[in-house]
C-alpha cells in the first residue's frame, strides 16, 4: 500500500527567498502527522504548496502514489486531499447545513441540464449529499445548529463547521491549518476530541499544522519540524520533545508548556 | 443522521425548498396574469411599446444577475445583446434564416464569444474585470461601426424582417407584447431553476468565498465561465428579439450606456432576489421617457438613483418587503 502523502524534496522560492527548501516527509494512511515550527518557518507555505494554491518551485508531491503537482486546488480536492483554513472560512449567508451540502455536492457528478430540470438523478444526488452533510455535522457535534445562518454561529462552532465542510467532500487526507487558533482552552479540547473522533470514524489521514504544543504532542503520531524553510527534525512526539535542535529552534528554554 | 431533520425549520428565511418553490410559482402566476391583462387595459400603442421594452429589458437585467451571482460585474452586457442582434438580423437579411431560429443563433454566437473571453479575463477580479469588459464592449461597438461592408457602419441595418412563426408575423404591438412576455417568463423560470440547482448554488459559493469554494472542490474559474456564457447567451437572444421588434439595429442600439442601465436595473431592483432584476426593469425602463424634458440630466438622475438605493436599500427594492416584515416582527415581540 502506497503512502497517503509523500512530500519529496519540495522547494518553494520567492525570488531569492527560500521559503521551503528540500522538505521531505511521508505520511502513512491513518496517521495524524504534525507539522510545526516557529513563526516564519514556512508552515503556511508548505500548506499552500501541498493543497495546490501555490506551485512548488521544485520537488514532487504524491497523493496515494499519484503526483498532484500542477493541479488546481479543486482537482486536488477531487483526488481526496482537502484543507481547512486557519481563519474562519464559511459561506456566511447560508445555513450550516447548506454550507456542508456545498462541499458534499462536489463528489456528485450531475450535469447542468439534469440539475435545472431536477431529474431523478439530480434529486438522488442531492439526497445523498444531504445525507453526507448530516453525517459530517453530527460527527463534529453541530447537527443541532444545522438551520442557523453560518455567519451567526459562535466562533468555535464556525471553526468546526469549516472542518465539517471539508469532511463532507469525503477526503482520504485532511490538511488542517491551525485548527485550535483563536479558540479558548475548552474549545481547544473539544477540537482535539473532534479530530480524534473523525480520524477513527473515517479512517482519515490528517496533516496538522499547529502552534499549540499540547495539542500537537497529544494528538500526533509523528511530527516534522520546520525552521527557516528547512526540515530540522522528524520523529515521534517523544523524540521531537527531546531533540536539542528543536528545543533550540522552536521550543525555546522557558515557554514550553 | 436522519434526513427528516430538515423538516424542522422554524426560521422563515430558510424555508424548505418545496415551500419556497410554491411561493415562487404563486408570485410568478400573479405577475404573469398582471402582465397578460395589460393590453386589455390600455390600447395606447405608446404604453404597449414601453411595456415591451420593460419585458425585454428584464431579460437583460436578469441574465446580468446570473453573472453577478458569481461576483463579477460585466460592462459589456449590451455588447453581447448587440452581437445577438446583428447576427440574427444579418442572418435574416443576407442568408434568409428565419428570425425564430436567428434568435437562438444570435444567442449562441454571443455565448461563443463570451466563452474564450471569459476564460481569459475571469481570472481578473473586481475593478480589473469591469474595466476589461468595458473595453471589450467598446471594441464591439467599434467593430459594428468599422465593418461597413457587413454592418452598414453607422447607418445600421434598416428593414430587419419581423419575427414570424408558422407564417404569422409578429408586427403588431399586442402579439409582440405577448411574445416578449413569454420570452421574459421563460428567462425568469430558467434563472430560477438554474440558481436553485447545485450548479447555481456554486455560483453563490464562488461569490461569497472564492478561496473556500476552490478548497471545497468547486472549480471556481469554470463556474464563473459557465455563468458568464449563460448570461451572455441570454443577452444575445434578448438583443436579437429587440432587433426584430424595432426592425433596425445600429452601433447606437446597444451601447455602454445600455450596459449601465442594465446594471442600474439589477441593483435598484435587487441583485439577490429572483424578481429583483424584473422590478428594476419595470422602474428604470420608463424613466428616460419621464425624464425626457430634463435633457442632459438623465444620466445624472440615473447615478443619483443608484447612489440612493445603494445607500439606503443596498439589496434593492425587492428587499423592502423583507425589511417591513422584519420591522413588524420586531414590533410584535418587543
Amino acid at each position: 500500500m502506497s503512502a497517503s502523502l509523500e512530500v519529496q524534496n519540495v522547494g518553494k522560492y520567492f525570488g531569492g527567498l527560500k521559503a521551503l527548501n528540500g522538505v521531505n516527509f511521508t505520511i502513512q494512511p491513518g496517521q495524524i502527522f504534525g507539522l510545526i515550527g516557529p513563526n516564519g518557518a514556512g508552515k503556511t507555505t508548505a500548506f499552500n504548496v501541498i493543497s495546490g494554491v501555490l506551485p512548488p518551485s521544485k520537488g514532487d508531491i504524491r497523493l496515494n502514489g499519484e503526483s498532484i503537482v500542477g493541479k488546481k486546488p479543486s482537482r486536488i480536492v477531487d483526488k481526496g486531499l482537502v484543507r481547512t483554513f486557519q481563519q474562519t472560512m464559511v459561506f456566511p449567508g447560508r445555513t450550516v447545513l447548506e454550507n456542508v451540502i456545498a462541499g458534499a455536492m462536489v463528489k456528485e457528478e450531475i450535469s447542468l441540464a439534469a440539475s435545472i430540470f431536477d431529474t431523478k438523478a439530480a434529486q438522488d444526488a442531492r439526497n445523498r449529499a444531504e445525507e453526507h452533510a448530516w453525517e459530517a455535522l453530527n460527527l463534529l457535534g453541530i447537527g443541532h445548529q444545522a438551520h442557523i445562518r453560518a455567519g451567526d454561529l459562535p466562533y468555535g462552532h464556525q471553526r468546526r463547521l469549516g472542518v465539517a465542510v471539508a469532511l463532507s467532500t469525503r477526503p482520504s487526507i485532511l490538511l488542517m491549518d491551525e485548527p485550535a487558533a483563536g479558540l479558548n482552552p475548552e474549545e481547544k479540547a473539544d477540537m482535539a476530541r473532534a479530530i480524534t473522533s473523525i480520524r477513527e470514524a473515517r479512517n482519515l489521514t490528517i496533516l496538522l499544522v499547529e502552534h499549540h504544543m499540547k495539542m500537537v504532542m497529544g494528538l500526533c503520531d509523528r511530527i516534522a519540524v520546520l525552521n527557516y524553510g528547512e526540515m530540522i527534525a522528524e520523529g515521534s512526539p517523544a523524540e521531537i520533545r527531546s531533540n536539542p535542535k528543536v528545543i533550540e529552534a522552536y521550543l525555546g528554554k522557558d515557554d514550553y508548556e | 443522521m436522519s434526513i427528516s431533520q430538515t423538516t424542522e425549520v422554524p426560521n422563515a428565511d430558510h424555508m424548505p425548498a418545496a415551500t419556497q418553490g410554491r411561493h415562487v410559482w404563486r408570485n410568478f402566476i400573479i405577475v404573469a396574469v398582471a402582465v397578460a391583462v395589460v393590453p386589455l387595459i390600455t390600447s395606447s400603442q405608446y404604453y404597449l411599446h414601453v411595456a415591451i421594452l420593460v419585458l425585454i429589458n428584464s431579460t437583460f437585467s436578469t441574465s446580468l444577475s446570473i453573472i453577478a451571482r458569481t461576483g463579477q460585474l460585466s460592462l459589456c452586457h449590451a455588447g453581447f445583446a448587440s452581437v445577438g442582434g446583428y447576427i440574427s438580423a444579418l442572418g435574416a437579411m443576407r442568408l434568409g434564416i428565419p428570425p425564430v431560429f436567428g434568435i437562438f443563433i444570435g444567442g449562441a454566437v454571443a455565448g461563443l464569444v463570451a466563452l474564450p473571453l471569459g476564460w481569459i479575463i475571469l481570472r481578473l477580479r473586481g475593478v480589473y474585470f469591469v474595466l476589461v469588459t468595458f473595453t471589450f464592449g467598446q471594441l464591439l461597438t467599434l467593430l459594428a461601426l468599422d465593418l461597413q461592408s457587413i454592418t452598414e457602419g453607422a447607418n445600421g441595418l434598416v428593414g430587419v424582417p419581423p419575427l414570424s412563426i408558422f407564417g404569422y408575423a409578429f408586427v403588431d404591438r399586442v402579439p409582440f407584447y405577448y411574445l416578449a412576455a413569454g420570452f421574459a417568463g421563460l428567462v425568469f423560470l430558467f434563472t430560477w431553476r438554474l440558481l436553485g440547482a447545485p450548479a447555481g448554488r456554486n455560483f453563490t459559493c464562488v461569490e461569497e468565498n472564492l478561496q473556500l469554494a476552490e478548497s471545497t472542490g468547486i472549480d471556481t474559474r469554470k463556474t464563473q465561465v459557465i455563468a458568464f456564457v449563460i448570461g451572455s447567451f441570454i443577452a444575445g437572444m434578448g438583443g436579437a428579439l429587440m432587433t426584430h421588434y424595432i426592425r433596425y439595429i445600429s452601433p447606437d442600439s446597444f451601447t455602454f450606456w445600455s450596459s449601465v442601465a442594465f446594471i442600474t436595473m439589477m441593483v435598484v431592483g435587487g441583485r439577490w432576489a429572483l424578481a429583483g432584476p424584473f422590478i428594476g426593469a419595470l422602474i428604470i425602463t420608463p424613466l428616460p421617457e419621464l425624464l425626457r424634458d430634463t435633457g442632459g440630466f438623465q444620466h445624472i438622475i440615473y447615478g443619483a438613483i443608484l447612489i440612493l438605493v445603494l445607500q439606503f436599500l443596498p439589496d434593492g427594492i425587492a428587499s423592502i418587503s423583507q425589511r417591513v416584515k422584519a420591522i413588524s416582527r420586531r414590533r410584535a415581540q418587543p
